[in-house]
């Protein structure tokens, strides 16, 4: 691939990128442009799709609250004796399939019941109907897309990591995207100003099939103009034809940029598992590698790992999908240590919602709504659970009614907002990139001390 | 099943290199050539010139009804799951019979409507075993233009259903346990209503504050949850019946009434239904309730427009096919697929003109329609499934209830302006590259089970480098491929690229290459 001519196409999109990009996010951008950017920072999403039931990764250790944790568990509750203690003071276990992580548990902190909200919100309040709440709580697609964009209309096409993309997409003085998914498409990383990269697993980026003969290479330069034609631009009803083609556009520069960066990284030393996460964690892991490469100070990764809707047996599957997630998490950190960026990395979970902590009637649990949450690096004040962690009671004072689902204490806006203001994010911009901030008190959660 | 004996079975159609043949075969036909394979990109997997001539004799209702009324013995016969020497069965023959048969199967727009109602009423093989799939699938096509209150009916009681969602062994309230909601909960939201309360346009509607107005609230959803308890899997034939049967995917579920929960449930509308009704008495209420809320014919008709003509249809349009879906007999699907494919807004365009009436081809029709339009051969056994879960659509695997892409997905056109186009949640840097791959394997390499041959566009032209017959070249392919719609600016830059081939099979490689990875075709209109 040639990049002159990649630049002439980067031209084409920057211009047509540029005047989408309204005036104040323009003079923001400016603003921001004032900040030092300091050293490097990646932050890196892990979404557990389908609602992962949070109350069987974080069990409360002490004796209250976990004989009122196995009495309403029933049948799907953890022996206290397998769970892992979090800290010495035991007061709260992890999931036994994170075993892999307890070498790293002082850079692995938990965040209680963090969920979607509008404002704080009593359970008073939410049985009287008298408060505004998030939009479908409970509903699968809403719940992913308002714990991905930080606001709780649902309606949002941006997520606030590509807002915190568009606002410190100055720190990075190359081309390539500050924040690629390697889990396909995900409205997290949608910004205004800036579009995600997107990368598979253990496949090389860009087009195959092109020699350098000057027959291949006209075959190139033919597919380039496809994407540039005039006729994309005259003609009226050809918004997806654009849209398409525009895509097209930065994947040819994008993945031209990225190969030849790739081609200075040596291999890494550390083994990842060979399960869907692990090969995502193994593919963020050479990006940040070859950050210097890229003229990258600051990224941002998407992953995922589905199958966490656990309706009927719970218990045989969010085994089998925390033996995948932990394993990943533990190799992840390791290699961090060996690019020696264990303290710019920081890694965290996501999902829809937690599930009830009341069983259904087939072995299972159904959606719910504030979910305990990993935070994971060497910047992490960890081995400690941060937030409020709900009372283990049905109809309790954090039961939005009487199966257990829990109203968040914490809101996705200050969680997401704390992991953005270590990121770099200047306080000034708190507003832009999380429009909900201000109704909550707390900015920042505390995890990074 | 019977065996399609297919060692090499292709779609055998004469190429039609020259549009203006086309058009001359039958010059007092009203419908062109061109407007014909229009029609077809949206009623079948992909025009071919024997169809488009049909068309062209018969009209396009003429076409559907015979399409409908087409006997089952012409159905495309889905095979049974493979089974090993271990006993593992695979859903392979299932997979690669689903590209065998949008090559060639007679049933095409059966087998549209059946795929995209399996993408409204998700299944996937991601939870379910191959044996539970191929009869959910085989339902899916002999439901394709029934009623859609016998659809709700069949696909609610299938053990597929029962067990991808969970409604199958569903308890009645116990101490400490509730009702399993899921089923309850993804009807009302994916397979009838919606979030939201609908006007007849398919237009959410808002209370007086502009808050939307939902559909329906959490003591709904645990009100159908409870009318659907007490249903387990058939028993094998012999064996002896109890709640908890073993999964058999054979035979709808059975009800027990000691797990029905027998007390008053609240439905849609304040709807009640007494107490101890049989499960099947409540079953079936609570299905009439849903199917007469008013949001079913927006709600479906509009994913039915999306799925079958265009991601962004016109609030018009969506009430014009709803306002048939409210027709006597209510929600028959024969009369709504007609109505959505001779719609003015479908047929809008037929002329070649610009038109907004478009989508991006998901990738299963992207990639029929091409090797349809190329006159490909496609083998019993292929790889295609492979190609296009790459893409991100492994047929029959969607990842989630959500089907492979939201029907509500937007695209942000700029700050302040979205788009619906449910394709695009598809589109990213990585598949766009996988895109221009797949094309690149199918032209220069070859996929498994697929031959794509390019003689017809070098011999009878006499195509040679640098000859003039290169425009001839893009004429077929422009008529067979793109339905006379190419762009002048596309056209030459694919005859500057042609030029500088050495030979006559690289020029027309590097023509269809051209054609199919460019975005004017992956992009329907």
């Amino acid at each position: 691939m040639h990049s002159n001519r990649r630049n002439f196409l980067h031209t084409a999109l920057g211009l047509s990128t540029m005047t989408a990009v309204g005036g104040l996010s323009r003079l923001g951008m400016l603003n921001a442009m004032t900040q030092p950017s300091g050293p490097y920072r990646a932050l890196v999403c892990i979404f557990l799709y389908g609602g992962n039931d949070s109350n069987n990764m974080v069990v409360p250790l002490d004796s209250a609250g976990y004989n009122n944790y196995k009495s309403i568990r029933a049948g799907l509750a953890l022996d206290s004796a397998s769970l892992i203690p979090l800290d010495g003071a035991k007061q709260f276990g992890l999931h036994a399939r994170f075993s892999d992580l307890k070498p790293f548990l002082g850079e692995t902190a938990l965040v209680a019941n963090v969920g979607t909200l509008v404002h704080p919100v009593t359970r008073t309040q939410f049985l009287q109907n008298s408060a505004p709440l998030p939009s479908n709580l409970f509903s699968h697609a809403d719940q992913q897309a308002e714990m991905q964009t930080a606001v709780p209309d649902g309606l949002s096409t941006t997520g606030w990591a590509g807002r915190l993309a568009d606002h410190m997409a100055h720190s990075n003085t190359g081309s390539y995207p500050l924040l690629v998914s390697v889990a396909g498409n995900a409205r997290f990383g949608v910004g205004n100003s800036t579009h995600p990269g997107a990368v598979t697993p253990n496949v090389a980026p860009g087009l195959r099939g092109f020699g350098t003969d000057a027959a291949s290479q006209a075959r190139l330069t033919a597919l380039e103009a496809l994407v540039t034609q005039d006729s994309l631009k005259t003609d009226s009803g050809a918004v997806l034809l654009r849209q398409a083609a525009k895509n097209m556009g930065s994947t040819l520069n994008d993945s031209d940029t990225l190969n030849k960066a790739l081609k200075t990284a040596t291999p890494l030393r550390t083994a990842f598992p060979n399960t869907s996460i692990g090969n995502q964690l193994n593919e963020v892991a050479k990006l940040i590698e070859v950050r210097h490469a890229l003229n990258m100070n600051r990224q941002i990764f998407f992953c995922a790992l589905g199958g966490f809707d656990t309706h009927t047996s719970q218990i045989t599957d969010q085994d089998r999908l925390f033996s995948q997630l932990s394993p990943a998490l533990a190799a992840f950190y390791q290699a961090t240590e060996e690019l020696v960026v264990a303290d710019q990395v920081t890694t965290f979970t996501e999902s829809d919602f937690s599930r009830t902590l009341q069983p259904n009637s087939n072995g299972g649990s159904d959606h719910a709504w504030g979910s305990h949450h990993i935070v994971m690096g060497a910047s992490v004040k960890g081995g400690k659970m941060y937030g409020k962690f709900p009372t283990i009671q049905l109809n309790g004072p954090d039961d939005a009614g009487g199966e257990g689902r829990w109203i968040p204490s914490t809101s996705v806006d200050q969680y997401a907002a704390t992991l953005a203001q270590w990121f770099g994010l200047p306080v000034s911009s708190l507003p832009a990139v999380f429009p909900n901030l201000a109704n909550f008190t707390g900015k920042d959660v505390g995890f990074f001390g | 099943m019977t065996k399609p004996n297919l060692k090499r079975l292709a779609v055998s159609a004469t190429l039609l290199l020259l549009s203006n043949a086309a058009q001359a075969a039958t010059p007092a036909s009203k419908v062109t050539a061109n407007a014909a394979a229009r029609f077809l990109e949206q009623a079948s997997f992909g025009p071919i010139p024997t169809t488009i001539a049909d068309i062209q004799t018969a009209g396009f209702s003429a076409w559907i009804d015979s399409q409908i009324a087409l006997d089952k013995t012409k159905w495309s016969p889905i095979p049974d799951p493979s089974v090993d020497a271990k006993g593992n069965t695979s859903l392979t023959p299932a997979q690669d019979a689903f590209f065998l048969y949008a090559h060639f199967g007679q049933d095409q727009l059966r087998q549209r409507v059946a795929f995209a109602l399996g993408q409204i009423w998700v299944t996937s093989g991601v939870k379910l075993s191959p044996d539970a799939i191929v009869p959910y699938q085989r339902l899916l096509q002999a439901d394709a233009f029934a009623t859609f209150d016998k659809i709700m009916y069949d696909l609610t009681l299938s053990p597929a259903m029962g067990h991808y969602l969970d409604m199958v062994n569903n308890n009645k309230a116990t101490a400490g346990h509730s009702p399993n909601e899921n089923y309850a909960r993804e009807i009302l939201q994916l397979f009838t209503l919606g979030l939201y309360q609908l006007d007849a346009y398919g237009r959410v509607m808002k209370d007086s504050k502009g808050v939307p107005v939902p559909s329906y609230s959490q003591d709904v959803i645990e009100g159908f949850a409870a009318a659907f308890t007490g249903w387990t899997y058939a028993p094998k034939p012999g064996a002896t019946s109890h709640f908890g049967n073993p999964s058999n995917w054979a035979a709808p579920m059975v009800a027990f009434e000691n797990n029905h929960d027998k007390a008053v449930k609240v439905l849609l509308n304040n709807h009640q239904l007494p107490a101890n009704q049989t499960a099947d008495a409540d079953l079936k209420a609570a299905l009439d309730n849903i199917f007469h809320h008013s949001n079913v014919g927006p709600f479906i008709c509009r994913q039915l427009i999306q799925r079958l003509v265009t991601s962004n249809p016109s609030d018009a349009y969506v009430k014009r096919i709803a306002d048939v879906f409210n027709q006597r007999p209510r929600g028959n699907l024969a009369a709504v697929v007609k109505a959505i494919l001779l719609d003015p807004d479908a047929r809008k365009g037929d002329d070649g003109s610009e038109n907004t009436t478009t989508k991006l081809r998901e990738p299963a029709l992207w990639i029929s329609t091409f090797l349809r339009g190329l006159n490909a051969q496609v083998l019993a056994v292929n790889s295609l499934p492979n190609a296009t879960s790459q893409l991100g659509q492994n047929i029959y695997y969607p990842p989630t209830v959500f089907n492979y892409f939201h029907p509500g997905y937007d695209i942000s056109l700029s700050p302040t302006q979205t788009y619906n186009a449910p394709e695009f949640e598809l589109l990213s840097e990585a598949t766009a590259a996988s895109a221009a791959d797949l094309v690149n394997t199918l032209v220069y390499g070859g996929v498994n089970g697929v031959t794509v041959d390019l003689t017809p566009y070098i011999t009878p032209l006499g195509l040679k480098p640098g000859a003039v017959e290169i425009g001839k070249l893009l004429d077929g392919l422009n008529t067979n491929l793109m339905g006379g719609r190419m762009p002048a600016d596309m056209r030459a830059t694919i005859i500057k690229a042609c030029t500088a081939q050495t030979s006559p099979k690289a020029m027309a490689q590097t023509a269809v290459y051209l054609i199919g990875s460019s975005w004017n075709y992956q992009v329907e209109r």
